[in-house]
Protein backbone atom coordinates (compact mmCIF):
# COMPACT_ATOMS: atom_id res chain seq x y z
CA UNK A 1 0.00 0.00 0.00
CA UNK A 2 1.16 3.53 -1.16
CA UNK A 3 2.06 5.82 2.34
CA UNK A 4 0.26 8.57 2.18
CA UNK A 5 2.50 12.38 1.66
CA UNK A 6 2.05 15.15 3.82
CA UNK A 7 1.95 18.30 1.80
CA UNK A 8 0.92 22.53 2.31
CA UNK A 9 0.51 24.00 5.39
CA UNK A 10 -1.29 24.05 8.90
CA UNK A 11 -4.03 26.11 9.04
CA UNK A 12 -3.80 29.63 11.00
CA UNK A 13 -6.07 31.77 12.43
CA UNK A 14 -7.68 34.74 10.42
CA UNK A 15 -6.82 36.94 12.68
CA UNK A 16 -3.58 36.17 13.43
CA UNK A 17 -2.73 36.40 9.96
CA UNK A 18 -4.14 39.79 9.62
CA UNK A 19 -2.09 40.88 12.77
CA UNK A 20 1.04 39.08 11.33
CA UNK A 21 0.71 41.60 8.04
CA UNK A 22 0.15 44.28 10.09
CA UNK A 23 3.20 44.25 12.07
CA UNK A 24 5.13 42.88 8.77
CA UNK A 25 3.96 46.43 7.32
CA UNK A 26 5.31 48.03 10.76
CA UNK A 27 8.14 46.69 10.20
CA UNK A 28 9.07 47.36 7.10
CA UNK A 29 7.88 51.06 7.44
CA UNK A 30 10.34 51.35 10.74
CA UNK A 31 13.04 49.39 9.80
CA UNK A 32 13.75 51.37 6.28
CA UNK A 33 17.06 53.74 5.05
CA UNK A 34 14.50 56.54 5.13
CA UNK A 35 13.26 56.43 8.52
CA UNK A 36 17.02 55.74 10.31
CA UNK A 37 18.05 58.96 8.17
CA UNK A 38 15.02 61.19 8.97
CA UNK A 39 15.29 62.92 12.03
CA UNK A 40 12.24 64.53 14.48
CA UNK A 41 13.46 67.29 16.29
CA UNK A 42 16.82 66.07 17.02
CA UNK A 43 15.86 62.21 17.52
CA UNK A 44 16.14 60.21 14.82
CA UNK A 45 13.01 58.74 13.81
CA UNK A 46 13.31 55.13 13.49
CA UNK A 47 13.84 55.48 17.72
CA UNK A 48 10.41 56.66 17.76
CA UNK A 49 8.96 54.21 15.57
CA UNK A 50 11.06 51.25 17.12
CA UNK A 51 9.29 52.15 20.67
CA UNK A 52 6.17 52.29 18.34
CA UNK A 53 6.86 48.63 17.36
CA UNK A 54 7.18 47.52 21.16
CA UNK A 55 3.81 48.90 21.88
CA UNK A 56 1.96 47.43 18.77
CA UNK A 57 3.11 44.30 19.44
CA UNK A 58 2.33 44.08 23.24
CA UNK A 59 -1.48 45.42 21.92
CA UNK A 60 -1.54 42.46 18.96
CA UNK A 61 -0.64 39.34 21.88
CA UNK A 62 -2.85 41.44 24.34
CA UNK A 63 -5.63 41.35 21.60
CA UNK A 64 -4.91 37.48 21.06
CA UNK A 65 -4.47 36.48 24.38
CA UNK A 66 -8.17 38.36 25.36
CA UNK A 67 -9.64 37.04 22.15
CA UNK A 68 -12.06 33.80 22.46
CA UNK A 69 -11.15 31.35 19.97
CA UNK A 70 -13.59 29.08 18.15
CA UNK A 71 -11.91 25.84 16.73
CA UNK A 72 -12.47 25.49 12.79
CA UNK A 73 -13.93 22.45 12.05
CA UNK A 74 -12.07 22.62 8.64
CA UNK A 75 -8.70 23.02 10.66
CA UNK A 76 -9.02 19.29 11.75
CA UNK A 77 -6.85 16.57 9.45
CA UNK A 78 -9.87 13.66 9.21
CA UNK A 79 -7.27 11.40 8.66
CA UNK A 80 -5.30 11.63 11.73
CA UNK A 81 -5.73 9.47 14.66
CA UNK A 82 -7.43 12.47 17.08
CA UNK A 83 -9.11 11.82 19.97
CA UNK A 84 -12.37 14.26 21.55
CA UNK A 85 -10.27 17.26 23.31
CA UNK A 86 -9.11 16.87 26.55
CA UNK A 87 -7.07 19.34 28.77
CA UNK A 88 -6.23 19.33 32.26
CA UNK A 89 -7.55 22.91 32.79
CA UNK A 90 -10.37 24.30 30.09
CA UNK A 91 -9.59 28.09 28.90
CA UNK A 92 -12.95 28.83 29.19
CA UNK A 93 -16.65 27.56 29.10
CA UNK A 94 -16.84 29.30 25.86
CA UNK A 95 -14.13 28.35 24.05
CA UNK A 96 -14.80 24.48 25.12
CA UNK A 97 -18.21 24.65 23.77
CA UNK A 98 -16.45 26.03 20.50
CA UNK A 99 -14.60 22.93 20.46
CA UNK A 100 -17.56 20.38 20.79
CA UNK A 101 -19.62 22.16 18.14
CA UNK B 1 26.68 53.90 58.76
CA UNK B 2 29.56 53.06 56.31
CA UNK B 3 27.86 53.10 52.86
CA UNK B 4 29.08 49.83 51.58
CA UNK B 5 27.58 47.83 55.08
CA UNK B 6 23.74 48.34 54.02
CA UNK B 7 23.73 47.16 50.00
CA UNK B 8 26.19 43.79 51.35
CA UNK B 9 24.04 43.27 53.84
CA UNK B 10 20.76 43.51 51.69
CA UNK B 11 22.66 41.20 48.94
CA UNK B 12 24.21 38.70 50.97
CA UNK B 13 20.33 38.68 52.57
CA UNK B 14 19.14 38.22 49.01
CA UNK B 15 21.48 35.39 48.32
CA UNK B 16 20.47 33.23 51.06
CA UNK B 17 17.24 33.65 50.28
CA UNK B 18 17.58 32.13 46.69
CA UNK B 19 19.36 28.84 48.29
CA UNK B 20 16.40 28.93 50.95
CA UNK B 21 13.78 28.63 47.72
CA UNK B 22 16.21 26.22 45.84
CA UNK B 23 16.00 23.85 48.96
CA UNK B 24 11.97 24.89 49.20
CA UNK B 25 11.55 24.00 45.78
CA UNK B 26 13.45 20.43 46.10
CA UNK B 27 10.87 20.01 48.74
CA UNK B 28 8.05 20.37 46.28
CA UNK B 29 9.68 17.71 44.23
CA UNK B 30 6.75 14.78 43.66
CA UNK B 31 7.92 12.44 40.53
CA UNK B 32 11.36 13.27 40.18
CA UNK B 33 11.53 12.45 36.68
CA UNK B 34 13.47 14.26 34.11
CA UNK B 35 10.31 16.24 32.75
CA UNK B 36 9.47 17.37 36.66
CA UNK B 37 13.29 18.40 36.95
CA UNK B 38 12.94 20.71 33.49
CA UNK B 39 9.35 21.74 33.43
CA UNK B 40 8.63 22.54 37.03
CA UNK B 41 5.49 19.60 36.72
CA UNK B 42 4.24 21.77 34.05
CA UNK B 43 1.84 23.50 36.63
CA UNK B 44 3.10 27.05 36.73
CA UNK B 45 0.38 30.08 37.13
CA UNK B 46 0.05 33.18 35.35
CA UNK B 47 1.83 35.58 37.29
CA UNK B 48 4.77 33.24 38.67
CA UNK B 49 5.33 32.45 35.54
CA UNK B 50 4.73 35.31 33.88
CA UNK B 51 7.50 37.54 36.36
CA UNK B 52 10.21 34.40 35.57
CA UNK B 53 9.87 34.81 31.77
CA UNK B 54 10.80 38.76 32.47
CA UNK B 55 13.03 37.91 34.87
CA UNK B 56 15.10 35.06 32.48
CA UNK B 57 14.84 37.62 29.63
CA UNK B 58 15.82 40.61 31.48
CA UNK B 59 19.39 39.65 32.17
CA UNK B 60 22.22 41.38 33.83
CA UNK B 61 22.59 42.89 29.78
CA UNK B 62 19.33 44.17 29.99
CA UNK B 63 20.12 46.04 33.87
CA UNK B 64 23.56 46.99 32.80
CA UNK B 65 24.88 46.14 29.29
CA UNK B 66 22.08 47.64 27.17
CA UNK B 67 22.28 51.20 29.36
CA UNK B 68 25.64 50.77 28.33
CA UNK B 69 25.05 51.05 24.50
CA UNK B 70 22.38 53.14 25.17
CA UNK B 71 25.09 55.28 27.03
CA UNK B 72 27.83 55.08 24.49
CA UNK B 73 25.98 54.96 21.22
CA UNK B 74 22.73 55.99 21.66
CA UNK B 75 19.00 54.94 22.79
CA UNK B 76 18.05 54.02 18.81
CA UNK B 77 20.27 51.21 18.67
CA UNK B 78 19.69 49.51 21.72
CA UNK B 79 15.86 49.88 20.77
CA UNK B 80 15.86 48.00 17.61
CA UNK B 81 17.14 45.16 19.87
CA UNK B 82 14.25 45.24 22.14
CA UNK B 83 11.89 46.04 19.16
CA UNK B 84 13.09 42.59 17.84
CA UNK B 85 12.82 41.17 21.08
CA UNK B 86 8.83 42.39 21.12
CA UNK B 87 8.29 41.11 18.07
CA UNK B 88 9.96 38.20 18.72
CA UNK B 89 7.43 37.45 21.75
CA UNK B 90 4.17 38.62 18.73
CA UNK B 91 6.29 35.15 16.33
CA UNK B 92 6.23 33.06 19.68
CA UNK B 93 2.86 33.49 20.26
CA UNK B 94 1.53 33.49 17.32
CA UNK B 95 3.44 30.82 16.16
CA UNK B 96 4.96 28.64 18.40
CA UNK B 97 4.08 28.57 22.00
CA UNK B 98 0.59 26.60 21.50
CA UNK B 99 2.49 24.09 19.06
CA UNK B 100 5.31 23.67 21.22
CA UNK B 101 3.14 22.91 24.13
CA UNK B 102 0.76 20.60 22.99
CA UNK B 103 3.71 18.36 21.65
CA UNK B 104 4.48 17.65 25.52
CA UNK B 105 7.96 18.04 25.26
CA UNK B 106 10.67 19.36 27.66
CA UNK B 107 13.41 21.01 25.62
CA UNK B 108 13.82 22.59 22.02
CA UNK B 109 16.21 19.63 21.14
CA UNK B 110 13.69 17.28 22.05
CA UNK B 111 11.33 18.84 19.85
CA UNK B 112 13.55 18.72 16.97
CA UNK B 113 14.00 15.23 17.72
CA UNK B 114 10.53 14.73 17.55
CA UNK B 115 9.82 16.41 14.82
CA UNK B 116 12.54 15.28 12.10
CA UNK B 117 13.88 12.07 13.69
CA UNK B 118 17.37 12.94 12.90
CA UNK B 119 20.37 11.74 14.45
CA UNK B 120 22.91 14.36 13.21
CA UNK B 121 20.39 17.39 13.84
CA UNK B 122 20.34 16.28 17.57
CA UNK B 123 23.91 16.09 17.72
CA UNK B 124 24.16 19.80 16.08
CA UNK B 125 21.39 21.44 17.29
CA UNK B 126 22.29 20.78 20.88
CA UNK B 127 25.87 21.69 20.25
CA UNK B 128 25.43 24.91 19.08
CA UNK B 129 22.73 25.47 22.20
CA UNK B 130 25.85 24.72 24.34
CA UNK B 131 28.20 27.07 22.34
CA UNK B 132 25.49 29.93 22.13
CA UNK B 133 24.33 29.41 25.76
CA UNK B 134 28.00 29.04 27.25
CA UNK B 135 28.72 32.45 25.55
CA UNK B 136 25.58 34.09 27.39
CA UNK B 137 26.38 33.02 30.58
CA UNK B 138 29.59 33.97 30.83
CA UNK B 139 28.69 37.72 29.47
CA UNK B 140 26.07 37.68 32.22
CA UNK B 141 28.84 36.75 34.60
CA UNK B 142 30.62 39.58 34.12
CA UNK B 143 27.83 41.99 35.29
CA UNK B 144 27.96 40.04 38.31
CA UNK B 145 31.67 40.28 38.99
CA UNK B 146 31.57 44.12 38.32
CA UNK B 147 28.74 44.67 40.46
CA UNK B 148 30.61 42.51 43.19
CA UNK B 149 33.97 44.02 42.76
CA UNK B 150 32.19 47.39 43.30
CA UNK B 151 29.72 46.41 46.13
CA UNK B 152 31.97 44.48 48.22
CA UNK B 153 35.21 46.05 47.43
CA UNK B 154 36.35 42.21 46.76
CA UNK B 155 38.52 41.10 43.45
CA UNK B 156 36.42 40.76 40.84
CA UNK B 157 37.20 37.02 40.16
CA UNK B 158 35.80 36.08 43.61
CA UNK B 159 32.80 38.12 42.92
CA UNK B 160 32.17 35.73 39.90
CA UNK B 161 32.68 32.86 42.05
CA UNK B 162 30.32 33.69 44.91
CA UNK B 163 27.51 34.55 42.57
CA UNK B 164 28.43 31.60 40.80
CA UNK B 165 28.03 28.87 43.94
CA UNK B 166 24.82 30.19 44.81
CA UNK B 167 23.18 29.71 41.50
CA UNK B 168 24.90 27.00 40.44
CA UNK B 169 23.68 25.47 43.98
CA UNK B 170 19.88 26.30 43.70
CA UNK B 171 20.19 25.13 39.44
CA UNK B 172 20.97 22.06 40.17
CA UNK B 173 19.48 21.02 43.64
CA UNK B 174 16.08 22.68 42.71
CA UNK B 175 15.48 22.02 38.97
CA UNK B 176 13.04 24.03 36.89
CA UNK B 177 11.04 24.40 39.94
CA UNK B 178 13.98 26.18 41.95
CA UNK B 179 14.50 28.74 39.09
CA UNK B 180 10.96 29.59 38.30
CA UNK B 181 10.38 30.13 42.02
CA UNK B 182 13.68 32.42 42.48
CA UNK B 183 13.49 34.06 38.94
CA UNK B 184 9.61 34.90 40.25
CA UNK B 185 11.06 36.76 43.52
CA UNK B 186 13.90 38.01 41.32
CA UNK B 187 11.36 39.39 38.47
CA UNK B 188 9.63 41.38 41.25
CA UNK B 189 12.88 43.31 42.94
CA UNK B 190 13.42 43.85 39.43
CA UNK B 191 10.64 45.31 38.47
CA UNK B 192 10.28 47.20 41.65
CA UNK B 193 13.70 49.06 40.93
CA UNK B 194 13.09 49.95 37.67
CA UNK B 195 10.12 52.12 38.83
CA UNK B 196 11.90 53.76 41.54
CA UNK B 197 15.08 54.37 39.83
CA UNK B 198 12.93 55.52 37.07
CA UNK B 199 10.93 58.11 39.35
CA UNK B 200 14.65 59.07 40.79
CA UNK B 201 15.44 60.03 37.18
CA UNK B 202 12.25 62.15 36.63
CA UNK B 203 12.88 63.81 39.78
CA UNK B 204 16.33 64.35 39.07
CA UNK B 205 15.31 66.54 35.82
CA UNK B 206 12.39 68.87 35.65
CA UNK B 207 9.90 66.26 33.88
CA UNK B 208 10.90 63.61 31.03
CA UNK B 209 11.03 66.43 28.30
CA UNK B 210 13.14 68.39 30.15
CA UNK B 211 15.71 65.78 30.81
CA UNK B 212 15.51 64.31 27.87
CA UNK B 213 16.38 67.77 26.25
CA UNK B 214 19.11 68.06 28.51
CA UNK B 215 20.50 64.71 28.04
CA UNK B 216 20.20 65.40 24.06
CA UNK B 217 21.87 68.91 24.71
CA UNK B 218 24.96 67.43 26.14
CA UNK B 219 25.26 64.73 23.87
CA UNK B 220 23.11 65.12 20.27
CA UNK B 221 24.21 61.53 19.45
CA UNK B 222 22.77 59.92 22.08
CA UNK B 223 19.77 60.49 19.65
CA UNK B 224 20.52 60.46 16.20
CA UNK B 225 21.55 57.13 14.74
CA UNK B 226 25.05 58.25 13.55
CA UNK B 227 26.97 55.81 15.87
CA UNK B 228 25.65 52.78 14.10
CA UNK B 229 25.05 52.25 10.23
CA UNK B 230 21.54 51.40 9.11
CA UNK B 231 22.52 47.79 8.51
CA UNK B 232 23.45 47.23 12.32
CA UNK B 233 20.41 48.47 13.63
CA UNK B 234 18.58 46.03 11.09
CA UNK B 235 21.12 43.52 12.16
CA UNK B 236 20.33 43.76 16.15
CA UNK B 237 16.32 44.26 15.31
CA UNK B 238 16.61 40.39 13.18
CA UNK B 239 18.61 38.55 15.57
CA UNK B 240 16.75 39.69 18.49
CA UNK B 241 13.41 39.22 16.50
CA UNK B 242 14.40 35.14 15.72
CA UNK B 243 16.44 34.53 18.46
CA UNK B 244 13.78 35.15 21.21
CA UNK B 245 11.59 32.68 19.49
CA UNK B 246 14.48 29.76 19.93
CA UNK B 247 15.84 30.51 22.95
CA UNK B 248 15.44 27.39 25.18
CA UNK B 249 14.94 29.48 28.30
CA UNK B 250 12.24 31.68 27.25
CA UNK B 251 10.89 28.33 25.27
CA UNK B 252 10.98 26.16 28.30
CA UNK B 253 8.63 28.78 30.28
CA UNK B 254 6.04 27.21 27.87
CA UNK B 255 6.14 23.93 28.85
CA UNK B 256 6.62 24.85 32.38
CA UNK B 257 3.16 26.58 32.10
CA UNK B 258 -0.09 25.21 34.06
CA UNK B 259 -1.55 25.12 30.59
CA UNK B 260 -1.21 26.86 26.61
CA UNK B 261 -3.55 29.90 27.37
CA UNK B 262 -0.86 30.53 30.63
CA UNK B 263 1.62 29.94 28.72
CA UNK B 264 0.49 32.50 26.33
CA UNK B 265 -0.85 34.92 29.15
CA UNK B 266 3.00 34.65 30.65
CA UNK B 267 4.80 35.84 27.91
CA UNK B 268 2.67 38.60 27.68
CA UNK B 269 3.02 39.62 30.97
CA UNK B 270 6.83 39.39 30.62
CA UNK B 271 7.02 41.36 27.63
CA UNK B 272 5.05 44.06 29.29
CA UNK B 273 7.36 44.29 31.98
CA UNK B 274 9.74 43.87 29.65
CA UNK B 275 8.59 47.27 27.82
CA UNK B 276 8.76 49.31 30.84
CA UNK B 277 12.23 48.51 32.00
CA UNK B 278 13.31 48.77 28.42
CA UNK B 279 11.60 52.67 28.75
CA UNK B 280 12.64 53.58 31.91
CA UNK B 281 16.26 52.25 31.72
CA UNK B 282 17.14 53.15 28.39
CA UNK B 283 15.46 56.83 28.08
CA UNK B 284 15.00 57.83 31.59
CA UNK B 285 17.69 56.32 33.36
CA UNK B 286 20.42 56.98 30.46
CA UNK B 287 19.79 59.95 30.17
CA UNK B 288 19.68 61.42 33.75
CA UNK B 289 23.39 59.80 33.94
CA UNK B 290 24.27 61.53 30.75
CA UNK B 291 23.32 64.78 32.75
CA UNK B 292 25.12 63.80 35.80
CA UNK B 293 28.55 63.02 33.70
CA UNK B 294 28.10 65.67 31.56
CA UNK B 295 28.36 62.91 28.52
CA UNK B 296 31.59 62.08 28.94
CA UNK B 297 32.85 58.64 27.78
CA UNK B 298 33.43 56.36 30.68
CA UNK B 299 36.25 54.11 30.63
CA UNK B 300 33.64 50.97 30.82
CA UNK B 301 30.14 52.18 29.45
CA UNK B 302 28.71 48.99 30.86
CA UNK B 303 28.73 50.82 34.35
CA UNK B 304 26.77 53.56 33.58
CA UNK B 305 24.36 52.25 35.62
CA UNK B 306 26.47 52.19 38.49
CA UNK B 307 27.33 55.34 38.18
CA UNK B 308 23.61 56.21 37.60
CA UNK B 309 23.27 54.34 41.11
CA UNK B 310 26.42 56.21 42.97
CA UNK B 311 25.35 59.97 41.99
CA UNK B 312 21.90 59.84 42.42
CA UNK B 313 20.23 57.29 44.71
CA UNK B 314 20.35 56.74 48.52
CA UNK B 315 22.35 53.52 49.86
CA UNK B 316 19.09 51.56 50.81
CA UNK B 317 18.23 51.38 47.27
CA UNK B 318 21.57 51.60 45.65
CA UNK B 319 21.76 48.08 47.95
CA UNK B 320 18.38 46.99 46.62
CA UNK B 321 19.94 48.29 43.05
CA UNK B 322 22.89 46.13 43.60
CA UNK B 323 20.64 42.83 44.58
CA UNK B 324 17.99 43.48 41.72
CA UNK B 325 21.24 43.40 39.16
CA UNK B 326 22.31 40.07 40.78
CA UNK B 327 19.01 39.04 40.59
CA UNK B 328 18.55 39.85 37.20
CA UNK B 329 22.15 38.25 36.17
CA UNK B 330 21.30 34.75 38.49
CA UNK B 331 17.74 34.90 36.97
CA UNK B 332 19.34 34.73 33.61
CA UNK B 333 22.00 32.43 34.60
CA UNK B 334 20.40 29.58 36.38
CA UNK B 335 17.44 29.64 33.71
CA UNK B 336 20.24 29.17 31.08
CA UNK B 337 22.55 27.20 32.74
CA UNK B 338 19.38 24.64 33.09
CA UNK B 339 18.95 24.97 29.38
CA UNK B 340 22.52 23.80 29.22
CA UNK B 341 22.33 20.63 31.45
CA UNK B 342 19.01 19.65 29.60
CA UNK B 343 21.10 19.98 26.02
CA UNK B 344 23.84 18.20 27.35
CA UNK B 345 22.31 15.32 29.35
CA UNK B 346 18.85 15.50 28.20
CA UNK B 347 19.64 16.02 24.55
CA UNK B 348 22.76 15.04 23.21
CA UNK B 349 23.38 11.63 25.26
CA UNK B 350 19.61 10.73 24.59
CA UNK B 351 20.66 10.84 21.09
CA UNK B 352 24.48 9.39 21.30
CA UNK B 353 23.41 6.70 23.57
CA UNK B 354 19.50 5.93 23.18
CA UNK B 355 19.07 3.38 25.61
CA UNK B 356 20.54 5.79 28.43
CA UNK B 357 18.33 4.58 31.77
CA UNK B 358 16.09 7.38 32.28
CA UNK B 359 17.04 7.35 36.03
CA UNK B 360 20.95 7.91 35.17
CA UNK B 361 19.81 11.01 32.35
CA UNK B 362 17.98 12.77 35.60
CA UNK B 363 21.28 12.35 37.90
CA UNK B 364 23.04 13.46 35.14
CA UNK B 365 21.41 16.84 34.47
CA UNK B 366 22.43 18.23 37.56
CA UNK B 367 25.56 16.84 37.38
CA UNK B 368 26.37 18.72 33.68
CA UNK B 369 24.58 22.09 35.17
CA UNK B 370 27.45 22.18 37.76
CA UNK B 371 30.50 21.46 35.24
CA UNK B 372 28.92 23.68 32.80
CA UNK B 373 28.47 26.19 35.66
CA UNK B 374 32.07 26.20 36.64
CA UNK B 375 33.19 26.23 33.05
CA UNK B 376 31.78 29.37 32.32
CA UNK B 377 33.12 30.75 35.43
CA UNK B 378 36.32 30.14 34.54
CA UNK B 379 35.56 31.45 31.01
CA UNK B 380 34.00 34.89 32.93
CA UNK B 381 37.31 35.29 34.60
CA UNK B 382 39.13 37.30 31.88
CA UNK B 383 35.44 38.27 29.57
CA UNK B 384 35.26 40.66 26.83
CA UNK B 385 34.11 44.56 26.52
CA UNK B 386 30.85 45.21 25.73
CA UNK B 387 28.25 43.20 26.98
CA UNK B 388 25.35 42.99 24.65
CA UNK B 389 28.01 42.93 21.76
CA UNK B 390 29.07 39.46 22.69
CA UNK B 391 25.66 37.73 23.92
CA UNK B 392 24.26 39.54 20.89
CA UNK B 393 26.34 37.48 18.29
CA UNK B 394 25.63 34.39 20.26
CA UNK B 395 22.48 34.76 19.87
CA UNK B 396 22.54 35.69 15.78
CA UNK B 397 24.41 31.98 15.53
CA UNK B 398 21.69 30.43 17.84
CA UNK B 399 18.91 32.16 15.30
CA UNK B 400 20.62 31.46 12.41
CA UNK B 401 21.02 27.66 13.12
CA UNK B 402 17.32 26.70 14.45
CA UNK B 403 14.63 29.94 13.62
CA UNK B 404 13.60 28.06 10.09
CA UNK B 405 14.33 24.76 11.26
CA UNK B 406 11.41 25.43 13.79
CA UNK B 407 9.50 27.35 12.10
CA UNK B 408 9.09 25.73 9.05
CA UNK B 409 9.43 22.57 11.23
CA UNK B 410 5.65 23.75 12.84
CA UNK B 411 3.99 24.59 10.36
CA UNK B 412 5.30 23.01 6.45
CA UNK B 413 4.05 20.18 6.47
CA UNK B 414 6.64 19.32 3.56
CA UNK B 415 8.97 20.14 5.72
CA UNK B 416 11.84 16.96 5.81
CA UNK B 417 14.65 16.35 8.03
CA UNK B 418 16.79 16.95 5.16
CA UNK B 419 15.73 20.71 5.04
CA UNK B 420 15.96 21.03 8.43
CA UNK B 421 19.49 19.94 8.51
CA UNK B 422 20.22 21.85 5.56
CA UNK B 423 18.63 24.87 7.42
CA UNK B 424 20.69 24.74 10.42
CA UNK B 425 24.03 23.92 8.98
CA UNK B 426 23.85 26.10 6.34
CA UNK B 427 22.52 29.14 9.13
CA UNK B 428 25.50 28.56 11.36
CA UNK B 429 28.04 27.90 9.28
CA UNK B 430 27.47 31.01 6.84
CA UNK B 431 26.77 32.82 10.08
CA UNK B 432 30.53 32.05 11.24
CA UNK B 433 32.11 32.88 8.51
CA UNK B 434 30.64 36.30 8.02
CA UNK B 435 31.25 37.14 12.01
CA UNK B 436 35.06 35.49 11.51
CA UNK B 437 36.04 36.24 8.21
CA UNK B 438 34.34 39.69 7.51
CA UNK B 439 34.51 42.71 8.71
CA UNK B 440 30.84 43.41 8.98
CA UNK B 441 29.07 45.87 11.31
CA UNK B 442 27.77 44.41 14.69
CA UNK B 443 24.90 41.73 14.05
CA UNK B 444 24.77 42.14 10.52
CA UNK B 445 25.78 38.75 9.91
CA UNK B 446 22.23 37.89 10.07
CA UNK B 447 20.96 40.00 7.61
CA UNK B 448 22.22 37.58 5.24
CA UNK B 449 22.93 34.07 6.83
CA UNK B 450 18.66 33.53 7.56
CA UNK B 451 18.19 34.27 3.91
CA UNK B 452 20.84 31.59 3.22
CA UNK B 453 19.63 29.59 6.26
CA UNK B 454 15.59 29.69 4.23
CA UNK B 455 16.78 28.91 0.91
CA UNK B 456 18.48 25.79 1.70
CA UNK B 457 15.39 24.56 4.19
CA UNK B 458 13.61 25.01 1.27
CA UNK B 459 15.31 24.07 -1.38
CA UNK B 460 17.01 20.64 -0.22
CA UNK B 461 13.13 20.16 1.34
CA UNK B 462 11.74 19.94 -2.10
CA UNK B 463 14.81 17.86 -3.85
CA UNK B 464 14.64 15.14 -1.24
CA UNK B 465 11.28 12.65 -0.08
CA UNK B 466 8.34 14.40 1.79
CA UNK B 467 7.61 13.07 5.38
CA UNK B 468 4.81 10.59 5.74
CA UNK B 469 1.50 11.66 7.19
CA UNK B 470 2.38 8.85 9.67
CA UNK B 471 5.96 10.85 10.54
CA UNK B 472 3.31 13.95 11.07
CA UNK B 473 1.08 12.19 13.20
CA UNK B 474 2.49 14.05 16.64
CA UNK B 475 3.07 17.31 14.88
CA UNK B 476 -0.50 17.78 13.81
CA UNK B 477 -2.33 16.02 16.62
CA UNK B 478 -0.05 19.27 18.60
CA UNK B 479 -1.74 21.69 15.99
CA UNK B 480 -5.59 20.51 17.15
CA UNK B 481 -5.20 19.36 20.76
CA UNK B 482 -2.19 18.25 23.19
CA UNK B 483 -0.17 15.13 22.84
CA UNK B 484 -1.34 12.65 25.43
CA UNK B 485 0.65 9.58 26.56
CA UNK B 486 -2.02 7.31 25.21
CA UNK B 487 -1.34 9.04 21.52
CA UNK B 488 2.27 7.53 21.55
CA UNK B 489 3.16 4.56 18.86
CA UNK B 490 6.25 2.56 19.42
CA UNK B 491 9.14 4.63 18.23
CA UNK B 492 11.13 3.75 15.31
CA UNK B 493 15.14 3.59 15.58
CA UNK B 494 16.80 6.40 14.41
Amino acid sequence: MKTKKATGFYPLARHRLVWSIVIIVAILVTMNPYSYQLEFKGTALINWMLLGIMALSFVIILYDLLKVEVKDPAAVNETSKTKEFKREVPFTQIEKEGEMK
Amino acid sequence: MNIQILPTSITVLYLLLCIGIGIYAKRLEKSGTSHEYLTGGGGVGFWVNGFAIFAAFATGGTMMGNMGVSYAGGWGYIMAYNGGVAVGYVITVFYLAKIFRNMSVSTVPEFIKVRFNSKLLNIVIPIVLILTLGAYVVAQMKIGGLIGERLLGIPYTWSVVIIGIVYIFYTAYGGMKAVTLTDFFQGLLMIGVVIVTGIIALMYGSGPIDLYSAAQAIKPSWTTSETYPYIAYLGAFIVWATAVTVLPHTVMRIFAAKDEKTGRASLTLGLGLYIVTCVVTLILVVGSTMVVTGGIALPDADTAFLVFLEELTPSWIEGIAFAAIFAAVMSSVSAMLLALGAAFAYDLIGTVKPDYPEEKKRKLVPISIVVFGIITMLFAFNPPALLSLLYSAAMGLLASTLFFPLLLGVWWKRMNKEGALAAALSGAISYMILFFAFDLPALSEIVYALPISLVFAVGVTLLTPEPTEKELRRMTIAHQREFLPEDIEPVEPI
